[in-house]
């Protein structure tokens, strides 16, 4: 089985989800922004590697959790990659998509902007990593439900 | 092998590049509108199945011939579908992804805006229909080249 954990940009949100789920960030954590910034993956994702399936690591029940962005599609890309896996026999392989675009808010919005648009790397940063501590607690909900499903090896 | 013909919304443009391909629509004269009407999927997917494969039929050749949407998000739902591929161990060589909304014009992107979008079927589906006879030989052409590639592939003359 594969997690995908989804949003814009796939480095952000998609990857404190994946590190939570794979206990690399601690659920009481303080969210530090040294330990944010120290994730992997986080903030390195490219423009050209959106739509890559990347790879940060697999549970303890096996399962190999992805982080993908996705900009605003991933209703769009979780049908299709869905479609493609029952065409292909692979419906025992399930995919669990994960889009976090509900967890966006203001400040992870005006954060990534001022990072990708506005080349304010540093600044970003503070703004992102703030909305981030925002919506963390959506965040965990989510990833506790994921990590209470069944998983189909 | 399986063939997949993309489009915004897979309701038009790649229902008509699949049909043509698999016979169901001419390939020497233009379709009558009745004709696209009367085609599966033509006109009839809804917004929350874009991006859902629908299986249209297997051809001369044995491949397997589908459509889906991406929006317009072609490039970024491609790569995501190549990369899942690639990490479930899936040989793509024998996939073949056929961008069919080149072939399309303003009228049919009116309409189908107009009948999927805002639900004005009676205004929207003829004029999609209009736009594509327009640009029905583009459409012919397309699955010629689409064939082509693929007998290349199968070594086939």
């Amino acid at each position: 089985m594969k997690v995908i954990y989804s949003c814009y940009w796939g480095s952000y949100l998609a990857v404190v989800a994946a590190s939570l789920h794979l206990g690399l960030l601690k659920w009481d954590d303080g969210l530090s922004k040294e330990k944010i910034l120290n994730l992997p993956f986080f903030g390195i994702i490219k423009k050209e590697d959106l739509g890559e399936m990347i790879l940060v690591g697999t549970d303890n029940r096996g399962r190999e959790v992805y982080v993908m962005g996705s900009k605003k599609s991933g209703r769009i890309i979780e049908r299709s990659l869905n479609g493609f896996a029952q065409i292909y026999g692979m419906e025992k392989q399930k995919v669990d998509f994960i889009d976090l675009i509900n967890c966006n808010n203001f400040y992870t919005s005006l954060g990534t902007f001022m990072i990708h648009k506005l080349g304010f790397r540093n600044a970003g940063m503070t703004v992102l990593i703030w909305g981030i501590k925002k919506s963390f607690s959506r965040l965990r909900n989510l990833v506790i439900k994921v990590l209470n499903e069944p998983a189909y090896l | 092998m399986k063939i997949f013909y993309y489009c915004y919304g897979s309701a038009h443009s790649s229902v008509v590049a699949a049909s043509i391909h698999l016979g169901m629509l001419p390939a020497d004269r233009l379709p009558s509108a009745e004709e696209f009407k009367n085609l599966p999927h033509y006109d009839k997917t809804d917004s929350y199945e874009i991006g859902k494969p629908f299986f249209m039929g297997i051809d001369e050749y044995g491949a397997e011939i589908f459509i889906t949407g991406m929006t317009g998000e072609r490039q970024l739902v491609k790569k995501a579908i190549y990369s899942f591929l690639k990490n479930c161990g899936v040989d793509v060589t024998d996939l073949m992804m056929v961008n069919a909304l080149k072939s399309v014009n303003l009228k049919t992107k009116i309409g189908g805006f107009m009948s999927r979008r805002m639900g004005l079927v009676m205004i929207g589906r003829p004029l999609t229909i209009k736009g594509i006879q327009e640009k029905y030989t583009e459409f012919v052409k397309l699955v010629e080249n689409t064939k082509r590639g693929e007998r290349n592939r199968l070594n086939k003359t």
